[in-house]
């Protein structure tokens, strides 16, 4: 039991994986909070599985992703809960070796602690991550197991910075709402250790490309890019960020690509469940 | 291990025909596969005495090997096997002496579909939550002879099958876990010399059970509540008890093992609490004869209540602390020597097996407290690990097992680790009886 890697941060992530094409309504004429709940929107997808991709290097002097020195591969499911707020997350690893098979499953609730489960193959058993240690490393990357976590929009209290040109090469064309979050509560602030955070919304499909994350002394700790915005369910017009990177302020980065994303496959309830995560070996 | 073998040739047979068939996405993740992956890890252990008539000498140099392969269909229907060969130029069963240890550590066929996951072959089933000590572990068994810094590598399986049932398609917090094992698994132990009456014919290992023979199988069922947040079970078992423990034949004069019938019931539960975790454990052991009041029975062991309560909690990101309580109670505590038979040379002898088995199997007292503390670093993002674990019994003395180690990734797949197992106390006391076996270790592994 001597396998103390629990580090689960991840409610960032997913917050600029999607974003929603409800263009009825002009983004200047919202508020920052209606601007994110459109954001939150666009980005619930009923369920999806995607094979997944994770690489952590370091930065170049030029300010370029270096070389991949550690690279992970896994296959993550979703699935909105009942509430229809808050989603449930399985990943599985397949890659490498040392990882294969390990599972982390997330859930998250009301009371803004997500409750993360880790499985072991080696153990064959489940250990409990404690809210503190959710901001740590998710598995070896950048993020942390709140940032790939769902954030939502009542876990901030938003304000509308200013409208700009969007920072991102593939957005470059579009205008942005640079909107500001702070944690509404304790339980957020402990989840992340962010002291807030800033998303940059493309008006036209409300969907965040740019995000920078605040330690709690207030500096820059953290900048999320998302690139390759895609539409997943045309029908409902939601929409998942297929390539994300992120960069903090020691210059490490990780890239996490989603491939073969599939969504409103109809992904039972029972995937998301301790029984399930410890089904593997 | 005939067992074994048919398990492995029905296992390689349908890994082939599943492979043939294997699905590249389906939704349900247990279903997710590769093309017939193909795993294991290489690995090298050498233990160096630090103290006794040996300081200085190695207890163990050891080259292990484990092959895995692993396979699914989009049916639900899977096989996995792990095999493990070990060559052992030096060994404490066999010092300076070469020796080869192979062994399927777990072949079983598997189904798995929403609500169940039925596995049937050669398993190893541990159950439990608590830390390094599981009153409920009924079904596994450990190899204490073949040292490695990792306890679970010294695991045992055996032939059984393991149904799991959860109601409502799967998505019920209940679930419903029956095993039923072919035959019991022996862990194999390391007999401090104190323990081992002098002038006697001595067989440290008790003969192998037969499979599917009454004397030998074990039924077990598990009730669980699973919430993401907590969780508890209720268990219950019958079978034998995996410790050996010794009785003295007078027509042979041969000190010989067996292992006793058991009955047991037990449970477990943890939960999270902000930044803590707690966790708690405990069964009721009833062991053969455990509750006969003859003082001829007070040589082997008696019933015992096992309970452990522990509580976790990191600090940072990168560092946690783990404390637990264990206690023990023998309900029907009878001290080996107050065995008596009107032939002095008998008494003495039956006092030394008793006293021995109390020392084996630590019921030297009708209570005793206990203590582990784990102090841990890891950092995904760093390559280097530490863990400090010590273990400590408190009754008519004190003994304790520390053992620090320390690892690192200089690459992906190779991980070093260096540690200690230092055992100290009272050499009245199980682990202090073990103050000689204490050594540093060094262990190589390559995982593929």
């Amino acid at each position: 039991m001597n396998k103390f890697k629990d580090g689960y941060k991840l409610s960032f992530l997913t917050t600029l994986i999607f974003v929603m094409a409800t263009t009825t309504a002009s983004a200047a004429s919202l508020s920052a909070k209606e601007i994110m709940t459109r954001n939150e929107d666009v980005r619930k997808v009923n369920d999806f599985e995607t094979h997944a991709v994770l690489t952590t290097g370091t930065m170049t002097a030029q300010g370029k992703p270096g070389p991949a020195s550690k690279t992970k591969e896994f296959t993550l499911w979703r699935k909105i809960q009942a509430d229809t707020i808050h989603n449930s997350t399985l990943t599985r690893f397949h890659e490498p070796a040392e990882v294969r098979n390990e599972g982390i499953l997330i859930v998250e609730n009301n009371s803004g602690k997500n409750d993360v489960l880790l499985y072991l193959p080696n153990f064959k058993k489940i250990r409990r991550v404690e809210s503190q240690q959710q901001s740590g490393s998710f598995m070896g990357s950048v993020f942390s197991y709140s940032d790939i976590a769902t954030a939502h929009v009542e876990d901030y209290q938003y304000k509308t910075l200013r409208e700009e040109k969007c920072p991102t090469a593939e957005a470059a064309a579009q205008t942005c709402s640079v909107i500001e979050c702070i944690p509404s509560n304790d339980e957020v602030r402990e989840r992340t250790h962010y002291s807030k955070s800033i998303i940059w919304v493309r008006n036209d499909i409300f969907m965040g490309v740019k995000a920078e994350y605040y330690d709690l002394d207030g500096k820059l700790y953290k900048t999320l890019e998302a690139n390759q915005i895609k539409i997943v369910d045309a029908k409902n017009k939601k929409w998942l960020a297929h390539s994300l990177q992120i960069q903090n302020s020691k210059q490490e980065y990780t890239t996490l690509l989603f491939t073969n994303v599939v969504a409103n496959k109809g992904i039972s309830d029972s995937i998301f469940t301790q029984q399930n995560l410890q089904k593997v070996k | 291990m005939k067992l074994g073998g048919i398990f492995l040739c029905s296992i390689l047979i349908s890994l082939s025909a599943l492979t043939s068939g294997a699905a590249s996405t389906s939704t349900d993740p247990n279903k997710k596969t590769y093309d017939f992956p193909f795993n294991g890890r290489i690995y090298t252990d050498h233990y160096l005495y630090t103290q006794g008539n040996q300081a200085g000498e190695f207890e163990q140099n050891s080259y292990s090997l484990w092959l895995e392969l692993d396979s699914r269909t989009n049916r639900g229907f899977g096989a996995h096997i792990v095999g493990q060969a070990d060559a052992l130029p030096n060994s404490p069963d066999s010092p300076h002496q070469y020796s080869w240890n192979y062994q399927i550590r777990e072949g079983y066929l598997s189904n798995t579909t929403e609500g169940t996951d039925l596995r049937i072959g050669q398993q190893i089933i541990p159950w439990g939550k608590s830390d390094g000590v599981n009153p409920t572990d009924y079904f596994s068994a450990k190899n204490y002879v073949v040292m490695n810094p990792d306890e679970e590598v010294k695991r045992i399986g055996a032939p059984a099958a393991n149904f799991l049932f959860t109601p409502q398609s799967g998505t019920s917090p209940l679930s419903f876990q029956f095993v039923f094992q072919a035959f019991y698994p022996q862990t194999k132990m390391l007999i401090p010399d104190a323990a081992i009456p002098t002038g006697l014919a001595f067989s440290r290992d008790p003969p192998p059970p037969s499979a599917f023979s009454p004397d030998a199988m074990e039924y077990g069922l598990k009730i669980a509540y699973l919430k993401s947040n907590y969780d508890l079970s209720l268990s219950f078992f019958h079978g034998f008890s995996h410790m050996a423990e010794y009785v003295f034949d007078p027509a042979q004069g041969l000190i010989y093992a067996i292992n006793p019938a058991l009955n047991a019931v037990g449970g477990d539960l943890s939960f999270t609490l902000g930044d803590y975790i707690f966790r708690g454990e405990s069964a009721l052991l009833l062991p053969e004869n455990g509750s006969d009041q003859d003082p001829l029975f007070g040589l082997v062991e008696p019933d015992h209540w096992d309970s452990v309560i522990g509580i976790e909690r990191p600090f940072f990101t990168d560092f946690r602390i783990q404390f637990q309580m264990l206690y023990r109670y023998h309900l029907y505590f009878i001290s080996p020597n107050s065995y008596s038979n009107p032939n002095p040379t008998m008494t003495r002898i039956q006092q030394g097996v008793g006293n021995g088995n109390a020392l084996i199997l630590n019921y030297l007292d009708q209570s005793t407290l206990g203590t582990t503390f784990r102090f841990a670093y890891a950092n995904e993002t760093s390559n280097w690990t530490a863990d400090l674990f010590l273990i400590g019994y408190f009754g008519s003395g004190q003994d304790y097992l520390i053992r620090p180690q320390i690892g690192y990734k200089p690459i992906e797949g190779i991980r070093l680790t260096t540690g200690a197992d230092l055992y100290g106390g009272s050499i009245n006391r199980p682990l202090g009886a073990l103050k000689d076996k204490s050594a540093y270790f060094l262990e190589a592994k390559y995982t593929f």
